[in-house]
């Protein structure tokens, strides 16, 4: 597994990372069908944070966005469809931002097991600094009660091949939420760790302290298969 | 877990039902849209293509993924369920029957032979 810092970077430039990960990956798996020898696609997983966009998922509704696209500019926000799972939301500075680029057949791993995952590791996360956070059985994410939620998560797959993810509010500004319904359910809102973390004595963690414990806690989670031994003739 | 003795079925959790005339129905099994959880958006825009075997044909997405549909068999896609564009929740209802994404023509009907029997494919997801 191959852990890449992209630091703060647009949504797009991002995207364009991930989609050149994700066809190499499915390319080398659909070249398989044809050789003898099965190469392994590398996994890789992306770790960034970006400037500051409203995403809309592929089933997504716009009026779920109650901004104009004037104010959007005049407030510097990027707005993107895309191809994940869910619908609107909010990335920007202060929220890390994680995409899985891994070939799930080489964790053995269905997609459900993959989301459950991804949420665990969150959960375990937030545990560390005395957050207790759920799941909701019918939306995604992590929550921290059924009303606010900490950590979005949406995925796409083919060939057992992922990209997109998550994004956990670590200090982000929430206020960035007020202009949209997020997730496009209602009466449901955002919270972060900076605003969830309760010890007085102690200073909330920091992103940088964030981004290392969730690589630890995800490598922890996360092993590969080891390769089959070549079958004797 | 039901699997239908009668169908076919891929290791990427497709079922196919063959017609008479070298057609077939084709739909995701029963343990495909448990794994998926709640389907909310069926997407196929393929209707009239020929398609090669594994080729995506659509996409299926559920509360918390987006994932592709293969085809098990090159074909042309005749048909998509219109249904589903109202109520994609038949699939998670109704994977084998209600539930089925596109009627297509076999172009190589002896790819069938080498999909999975209802026997195999349990031993797949047990």
């Amino acid at each position: 597994m191959n852990f890449l810092d992209l630091g703060v970077i647009s949504y797009k430039n991002a995207l364009d990372v991930q989609l050149k990960l994700f066809a190499d990956a499915i390319n080398i798996k659909l070249n398989n069908q044809n050789l003898a020898e099965k190469k392994l696609p590398q996994n890789n997983i992306l770790l960034c944070e970006h400037t500051p966009v409203f995403t809309l998922g592929k089933s997504g509704n716009m009026e779920n966005l109650w901004l104009s696209e004037t104010l959007l500019k005049e407030k510097n926000i990027d707005f993107f469809k895309t191809d994940r799972g869910g619908d609107i939301t909010f990335h920007g500075l202060g929220q890390l931002v994680v995409y899985p680029i891994l070939d799930l057949e080489q964790f053995d791993m269905s997609l459900r097991t993959y989301i459950e995952k991804l949420e665990e590791i969150i959960i375990q996360l937030l545990k560390k600094y005395d957050i207790q956070t759920q799941r909701q059985p019918n939306a995604s994410g992590v929550w921290v009660n059924e009303h606010e939620k900490i950590c979005a998560l949406g995925v796409r797959s083919s060939r057992h091949v992922t990209m997109h993810g998550l994004a956990l509010n670590v200090h982000t500004d929430l206020s960035y939420f007020d202009y949209i319904n997020p997730c496009g359910l209602t009466g449901k809102m955002a919270t972060s760790i900076a605003q969830q973390f309760k010890p007085q004595s102690k200073n909330p963690p920091t992103f940088e302290q964030v981004k290392i414990d969730f690589v630890e806690i995800f490598k922890a989670n996360f092993k590969e298969k080891a390769p089959q031994p070549p079958k004797g003739e | 877990m039901e699997v239908l003795k009668e169908l076919k079925y891929t290791k990427e959790h497709e079922w196919i039902k063959l017609e008479a005339d070298n057609t077939a129905y084709v739909g995701i099994t029963d343990y495909a849209q448990k794994e998926l959880g709640d389907i909310v958006f069926v997407e196929i825009e393929t209707v009239g293509e020929e398609l090669n075997q594994q080729a995506v044909f659509g996409t299926v997405e559920a509360v918390k993924t987006v994932s592709d549909l293969y085809l098990p068999v090159s074909a042309k896609i005749l048909e998509v369920n219109a249904d589903l564009a109202k109520d994609p929740a038949t699939v998670n209802a109704d994977p084998y029957g209600k539930g089925w994404m596109v009627k297509i023509a076999l172009q190589k009907p002896e790819q069938i032979a080498e999909l999975l029997s209802a026997e195999q494919y349990e031993a797949l997801i047990k």
